[in-house]
């Protein structure tokens, strides 16, 4: 019975922390811009997340390595220097990002600028990561994300044709625009597989102390929480198609990502993109804030652990706390958050291969995961779209920024 | 070192792809989309503030930043052109933000009737500058 409850907990609290700055934004302009042409790519970022955060807790549960120790143990500091600069610069970015979308759910809603909120979030996110404890992180901020299925309610209020979505479910180029249809759609399948989420994945299953009775929990969560997660991602993607796309809206700002909801719900509409905005990027601010934290402890052998006593991992401490005020500063001089996110996406899909790599050569080694090693068809997904997403990336990214 | 080779070649060719692959044409139609996409905003924020939908904070703050938006872009306009035609799209432009300015101004004195006006006389203008645009962009083609 509690392993039941248990998968239920993780598969709701997975729906609920799913979005993120990056998936809204992305969604949104995907969905303004090019109608229902990129859900190919959300579909394609879902399933290659589900099977690497389903790994990530595997490899946690057997050797009871976090990925960050794994990777430094099998492959030596001096290689694991390599993804944890590319990964602290992009959480960085990502962090930065968050904020933004926090400070601007709070703009919404009181109409003060988005800079001014920037250090009051930043002191939130330390407070509760200061006072609070892993459970209330993971379970109670994603609980609170559950806000975000008004997008999936909004999506049905509004009808879409199952024939026009079923047509996009493969790749086509659009007439126009190509290069920024591929930038978007890397930005997609950086916003969903983000490196922070396996890092912080496994490093919450090592605190939880998962074993090898774990592995069905971890299954289930993972393939059905990220799966029906990814849902909400279509319906922002769906209902910006329906709304914003038919009017000519391309959203280039939050403002306009905000009118979505205001024609399915009215007012209330508003209050919830704002909410939805809010609590979904709090909660992923929170989870990259940690991971940072996890991952250089971990690769420098430092105490680490959300559980623990400040006193007792006061290394671990001070990395979240300098680097959540740092990265609010870029909202403080007022950079644009949703160019922010945008490049920050692509960025992490730049970074794809340094970490998923050496992940999967561990996923491969009987001495971490014995006889739970990776099948041929995981390796195969991943290998497929970590390629695929790097050289888009490369293709798209120049393109992005040279076309202005 | 193969894939560097690989992967310093696509580089290159994305590069060369971006710099040479963009008409005027395209340009013209990138600042229309982008033109077009400020004012169905400054639209649809008007009707949603006469509808009570959105508080009037935002909708001040939408506004202004649509003028912010305009401005750059008759500023990039300014930059990009001389043919014939242009100075008309400029001025077209003017009387957009213009229009704007003026939906600010009734949210600020909370005058719904003329919110409706400025809407409609938005989209004539839309309208207009569609137009010319295509004209131009044909013209460059």
């Amino acid at each position: 019975m509690s392993k039941i409850l248990e998968i239920a907990l993780g598969i709701v609290t997975s729906i609920g922390g799913f979005l993120d700055v990056g998936a809204i934004a992305t969604a949104a302009e995907a969905g303004s811009t090019f109608g229902f042409h990129l859900i190919w790519a959300i579909l394609l970022g879902t399933i290659c997340v589900i099977f690497l955060v389903e790994m990530s807790g595997r490899l946690a549960a057997v050797s009871k390595h976090t990925l960050a120790a794994a990777v430094r143990e099998r492959l030596g500091f001096n290689f694991f220097v390599i993804p944890l600069l590319a990964e602290i610069a992009v959480d960085f970015l990502v962090l930065a990002a968050e904020i933004g979308g926090d400070c601007i759910a709070l703009q919404l809603i009181t109409g003060i600028s988005f800079q001014w909120w920037a250090l009051p979030v930043a002191f939130a996110i330390w407070l509760l990561i200061w006072k609070g404890n892993f459970s209330i992180i993971e379970n109670g901020v994603s609980l609170l994300g559950l806000i975000t299925l008004v997008f999936v309610f909004a999506t049905f209020k509004l009808h879409p044709s199952l024939t026009e979505l079923g047509a996009d479910l493969l790749p086509t180029l659009p007439k126009k625009d190509t290069a920024h249809y591929l930038f978007i759609a890397v930005s997609i399948l950086g916003a969903l597989i983000s490196p922070y989420l396996f890092y912080f994945y496994s490093s919450g299953a090592v605190e939880d102390k998962w074993d090898e009775g774990h592995i069905g929990v971890n299954r289930a969560v993972a393939s059905l929480g990220m799966g029906f997660g990814s849902i909400v991602s279509l319906g922002v993607l769906i209902v910006s198609a329906l709304l914003l796309n038919p009017k000519g809206i391309q959203v280039d700002s939050y403002e306009q990502a905000a009118l979505m909801l205001t024609q399915p719900f009215g007012y209330w509409g508003f209050v919830l993109f704002a909410a939805s905005l809010g609590i979904a990027c709090f909660g992923a601010a929170l989870e990259v804030t940690l991971d940072t934290a996890y991952i250089v402890a971990q690769a420098l052998g430092w105490n680490w652990g959300e559980n623990l006593k400040q006193k007792d991992a006061a290394r671990f401490s001070l990395v979240y706390t300098v680097f959540v005020f740092l990265a609010s500063l870029l909202m403080v001089f007022g950079i644009d958050p949703l160019q922010l996110t945008l490049f920050s996406m692509a960025l992490t899909a730049l970074i794809l291969p340094p970490v998923i790599v050496p992940f999967l050569v561990l996923m491969n080694d009987e001495s971490y995961v014995g006889k739970h090693r990776n099948g041929w068809i995981s390796n195969s997904v991943v290998i497929f779209t970590i390629a695929l997403t790097f050289v888009l990336a490369i293709v798209a990214i120049p393109l992005e920024i040279i076309g202005g | 070192m193969q894939w560097i080779r690989i992967g310093s070649s696509l580089l290159c060719f994305s590069l060369l792809t971006a710099c040479s692959g963009q008409s005027s044409a395209d340009k013209l139609t990138k600042e229309l989309d982008s033109v077009k996409s400020w004012t169905a905003t400054a639209h649809m924020v008007g009707d949603a503030w006469i509808k009570g939908t959105v508080p009037e904070a935002y909708a001040k703050e939408t506004l202004s930043k649509t003028q912010e938006e305009l401005q750059k872009e008759t500023e990039t306009l300014k930059l990009a052109d001389s043919a014939p035609g242009h100075s008309q799209i400029l001025e077209q432009l003017k009387q957009l933000k213009d229009t704007v300015a003026q939906m600010s101004k009734a949210v600020e004195q909370k005058d719904q009737q003329a919110m409706n006006q400025q809407i409609q006389q938005l989209s004539s203008q839309e309208q207009t500058i569609s137009t010319l645009f295509k004209q131009q962009a044909g013209g460059h083609e």
